[in-house]
């Protein structure tokens, strides 16, 4: 479907706790996937199931314990240090809480021309002051603000200045950290339109990680599912909702709310029993065995693979085989 | 609330829309919080007038017509009075002048020592924090060596080793005092470092120092500032106790210790002696210390929404 | 008709800070009918939590509620209780359920001693302790707790983040109140325990008949379980109105931004999302006319001077806008505006 280069591949990825004597909290365990230039990846997935630990992993914040995962060819976790800088000029990111991701004791100019420093991307100051006030402009803010201190600004104002400061070394992936989350209504759907402008102006790739189905749905080229530190669904945000797969996406999706109240009334409604289990050493087969409606006798015993089972859909379930 | 515009046919036309209007925003300063917070404090305020009054008299100390180490034996236990307003002591010494000189010496040994225990504290509890592991864990048993230590007693032991001066009280005095903000600071950093906007510096490819520099320094500064003022009050206190013991500054030089001790002498017969310094001393350390509370309560996070 | 439980009338609160008068609700009036769900939906800083606060007493200093402002209650006028009065108040007549389940409960006290207390406190049938904790236990399996004889015997911190939120709703429903107050009851949760709460709510409310105020910021969340919803902007209220004519026929500007500004998991659509440009106002210095006129696209100029008074659309449908005044202009306007006279 989508023709162009690949530019992040994680095959196999873990990212494992010790979380005290012998527990293993494997909070991604075996994740594989693919975003090709220009192209959102949007992975969503209820508290706990490891996709912020995912994405962090995934753009070399954090360690892995196994698997690998390569950016444009090169493994992001054996990178020289010269090849690491290169590296934070290209993959930038965006955070979920605007209050705590800003420097309290820094103008916005400074944040928004941290990046340029670092990089040394301006030739004078003068070329700084325009880069600086393009990059405000970009998103929504002006030269007024540029000279404010941060703590006078409102939390989407704040996520604006986070986008011009990762923007600001012009990079080619953004990894956007649940951005919405911490948002109003009216404030989210002004960041999802920036971020969407952006991207499109600036031919970014995009890993958009959110709890909120909807946003993702609507931001997403692809959407994948995690469940306790799996995969178990990967495919076009379009087909996902037609056509959930795996029993635990036809759950989540009708769960989500809709505005709407004869469309919600109509709709089937998949109630989960239980809670999500512990991800410190989790059951040996299929993580959703314990709340699918559909178990067998296979599924707590084997784990199922994330197979392609249509052209452009991969879902993890025996169901499916 | 009286409105002046009338309705009429353009009341209902669509507005035409100025900037675009981004809303609210909140101003604030620490130097604002500070000046709010002494403000509304009285103590405080008598605090800040105070000292402002001591320093600027200790200052100008020099202007005083009597040296403060000459003996004139005819004013022996002078009265307080016009010529000597805190009396002589009993070399015929004008109290007052002494008195001024004393608090120079106080005061520099109590700013000297808060310095070089905040320079030594911060960065070694910057770089405990910041790189953490083995170093945090060699150098934290080091502080906690130096915290556990009975401070006094060595103090004591030390300085009775050492030719006495200014230079060795504020080596003696800050020896034993970067420990505890070595402390501070290393928690404060290890917190730090763990939050975003230090993460995004690293992501953005920023090095070590330049996020000690730019990012933990500054928001550091708050705590310090606050274990700076009580350092001060601490180190003023301590300087004295060493003088009152003789292991302070050198005779015949004064200082608000010293001062203590040569009044002991004469405690019975005459007890004023010991007053003027004694209360200096007292007056002088509680308002740094409630200097500190101000400052702690004015730096304290507060949520602007 | 059925019968008002709650009714209030030109409610204003205000917390007095150092920065100036926080005006949080200023000249509310609404009903709430027995046994039937009210929405208070509004975002952050509208004053919807202050509301409902105000329902419980639970006002504190810096906050006051000015002059003028009156609560009835099934007749009487609760903001004359005395403390003894509202204690009697609080619990019995009327419970509420927060966001977060763990600061709510008490992390030092066994479930069941927790629920038994608030049970103990307003004990009207001299029950005894046996009886107490039975129907404790009761009280546990209603609300969809397995093994509810165990989790009497369970801290908060041992529970998930679903089941605390069962337990805060079985301490608040124990006393068998007439009116249950849920500030943004699921808004900590995942989706699917979201999911399963608001259906636990709906199917208590069948068995108790007991009514409630859901407040939150989500229409989402609402859409399938309220009789009544009050939308709420910058202390005021913009729009209220059954289910239906808030969903179907919104009238405020505001309204209809908030429901187009988020996607539709069910509908297919890429192009950009409504949006409400700007951010709320200062509500220290509250703007002159109406609220909303700095974010509203179809703004008049007579927006910015008065403000709009509430126009009746018929069968409980208000609406406080210029846009439905006959003079106004409409074009552009993408939903439907104008008084019920002007169909």
């Amino acid at each position: 479907m989508n023709n162009r280069p690949v530019e992040l591949e994680v095959n196999n990825l873990c990212k494992y706790y010790s979380a005290g004597k012998k527990r293993v909290l494997k909070a991604v365990d075996g994740v594989s996937f693919v975003i090709h230039k220009g192209e959102t990846l949007g992975i969503v997935g209820e508290s706990g199931c490891g996709k912020t630990t995912c994405g962090k992993t995934c753009i070399g914040m954090l360690p892995k314990t196994a698997g690998e995962v390569k950016y444009k060819g090169r493994d992001v976790h054996a990178m020289s240090k010269k090849e690491r800088f290169d590296f934070t000029g290209k993959v930038q990111m965006i955070f979920q809480d605007p209050y705590a991701s800003l420097d309290p004791h820094q103008k916005v100019y400074d944040i928004v021309a941290e990046g340029i420093r670092i990089h040394k991307l301006a030739k004078s100051t003068a070329e700084e002051e325009r880069m600086v006030l393009e990059l405000l402009d970009m998103v929504g803010l002006n030269a007024e603000h540029a000279m404010r201190n941060v703590h006078e600004f409102s939390g989407g104002q704040r996520q604006r200045i986070g986008i011009a400061r990762a923007l600001a070394v012009d990079p080619e992936f953004l990894f956007c950290d649940e951005p919405i989350s911490a948002l109003d209504v009216s404030i989210q759907a002004q960041i999802i339109n920036l971020l969407m402008k952006l991207q499109k102006e600036r031919d970014l790739t995009m890993l958009f990680i959110a709890h909120d189905l909807s946003m993702v749905k609507h931001i997403s080229d692809r959407i994948g599912v995690m469940y306790l530190g799996n995969m178990v669904e990967l495919t076009t945000s379009a087909e996902l909702y037609k056509n959930p797969l795996h029993p635990y996406t036809e759950a989540l999706l009708s769960a989500v709310p809709i505005a709407d109240p004869r469309a919600s009334r109509a709709r089937q409604k998949i109630m989960l029993t239980g809670d999500v289990p512990s991800p410190v050493n989790p059951p040996a087969g299929c993580r959703f065995s314990g709340r699918c409606r559909y178990v067998t006798d296979q599924c707590s015993k084997v784990r199922p693979e994330l197979r392609e089972v249509e052209p452009g859909h991969w879902v993890a379930c025996h169901l499916r085989g | 609330m009286e409105n002046k515009v009338v309705i009429n046919e353009n009341s209902f036309r669509r507005m035409e829309k100025k900037e675009k209007d981004l809303g609210v925003v909140y101003r604030r300063s620490i130097w604002k919080d500070i000046k709010k917070e002494i403000k509304a404090n009285k103590m405080a305020i008598a605090a800040c007038v105070f000292l402002a009054v001591i320093i600027v008299a200790c200052l100008l100390a020099p202007l005083s017509p009597y040296d403060p180490n000459a003996l004139s034996l005819a004013d022996k236990f002078a009265e307080p009075s016009l010529k000597h307003p805190f009396g002589c002591d009993e070399f015929g010494r004008d109290y007052f002048t002494r008195a001024l000189y004393g608090g120079r010496v106080s005061l520099l040994v109590g700013f000297s020592a808060m310095l070089v225990t905040v320079f030594i504290g911060t960065t070694i509890g910057i770089f405990s924090g910041y790189i953490g592991g083995k170093l945090d864990m060699l150098l934290m048993r080091f502080t906690d060596i130096f915290l556990a230590l009975p401070s006094m007693l060595l103090m004591v032991v030390l300085n009775s080793f050492l030719k006495p001066s200014i230079t060795t009280l504020v080596a003696v005095l800050s020896l034993f005092s970067w420990a505890s903000v070595a402390r501070i600071t290393r928690a404060e950093t290890m917190s730090l470092k763990e939050r975003d906007y230090v993460i995004a510096s690293r992501n953005l490819g920023a090095g070590s120092v330049q996020i000690a520099v730019k990012h933990i320094l500054p928001n550091i500064l708050g705590p310090v500032i606050v274990a700076a003022s009580l350092g001060v009050a601490s180190a003023i206190l301590t300087e004295s106790s060493l003088s009152f013991l003789g292991l302070g500054i050198s005779v015949p030089n004064a200082s608000w210790g010293s001062m203590l001790q040569g009044a002991q002498a004469f405690i019975l017969d005459r007890p004023i002696l010991a007053v003027y310094p004694g209360v200096l001393i007292l007056l002088t350390v509680l308002s740094f210390n409630v200097l500190g509370d101000v400052l702690r309560s004015a730096l304290e996070p507060k949520i602007v929404k | 008709m059925s019968n008002t439980l709650v009714d209030v009338k030109n409610l204003s609160v205000s917390y007095f800070t150092y920065a100036g008068e926080v005006q949080s609700v200023r000249n509310i009036s609404f009903t709430v009918e027995s046994g039937k769900t009210t929405a208070l939906v509004g975002e952050s800083g509208c004053g919807k939590s202050v509301t409902s606060k105000s329902l419980m007493g639970l006002i504190e200093r810096p906050g006051r509620i000015k002059a003028g402002s009156s609560i009835t209650y099934n007749g009487r006028d609760i903001l004359q209780f005395t403390e003894k009065e509202w204690q009697a108040f609080r619990g019995q007549e009327c419970s509420m359920i927060f966001q977060d389940a763990l600061v709510s409960l008490n992390p030092t006290m066994k479930i069941g001693r927790q629920i038994i207390e608030n049970l103990a406190n307003h004990n009207v049938n001299n029950l005894q302790p046996g009886q107490l904790r039975e129907k404790a236990r009761e009280m546990l399996d209603l609300v969809g707790i397995p093994d509810s004889e165990a989790c009497l015997e369970k801290y908060p911190h041992e529970l998930s983040g679903g089941m605390r939120q069962r337990v805060m709703i079985a301490t608040a429903m124990i006393t068998s109140p007439s009116l249950l107050i849920a500030d943004e009851p699921t808004t900590a949760l995942d989706v699917t325990i979201q999911a399963q709460i608001l259906e636990l709510m709906k199917e208590l409310q069948k068995k108790l008949g007991m009514a409630i105020i859901m407040i939150t910021h989500d229409l989402g969340v609402v859409a399938d379980m309220t009789d009544k919803i009050i939308v709420m902007y910058a202390g005021k209220i913009v729009e209220s109105g059954s289910n239906e004519d808030i969903f179907y026929d919104p009238r405020h500007p505001y309204t209809w931004a908030l429901m187009n500004s988020v996607p539709r998991l069910d509908l297919d659509n890429k192009e950009e999302l409504v949006t409400i440009e700007g951010t709320i106002p200062d509500m220290i210095r509250p703007p002159k006319g109406c609220a909303f006129c700095s974010r509203c696209p179809y703004a008049m100029n007579i927006c910015a001077e008065y403000e709009p008074e509430v126009t009746d659309l018929g069968d409980g449908h208000q609406v406080a806008c210029w846009l439905n005044d006959p003079r106004a202009d409409r074009s552009g306007v993408p939903f439907r505006t104008g008084g019920a006279d002007h169909e």
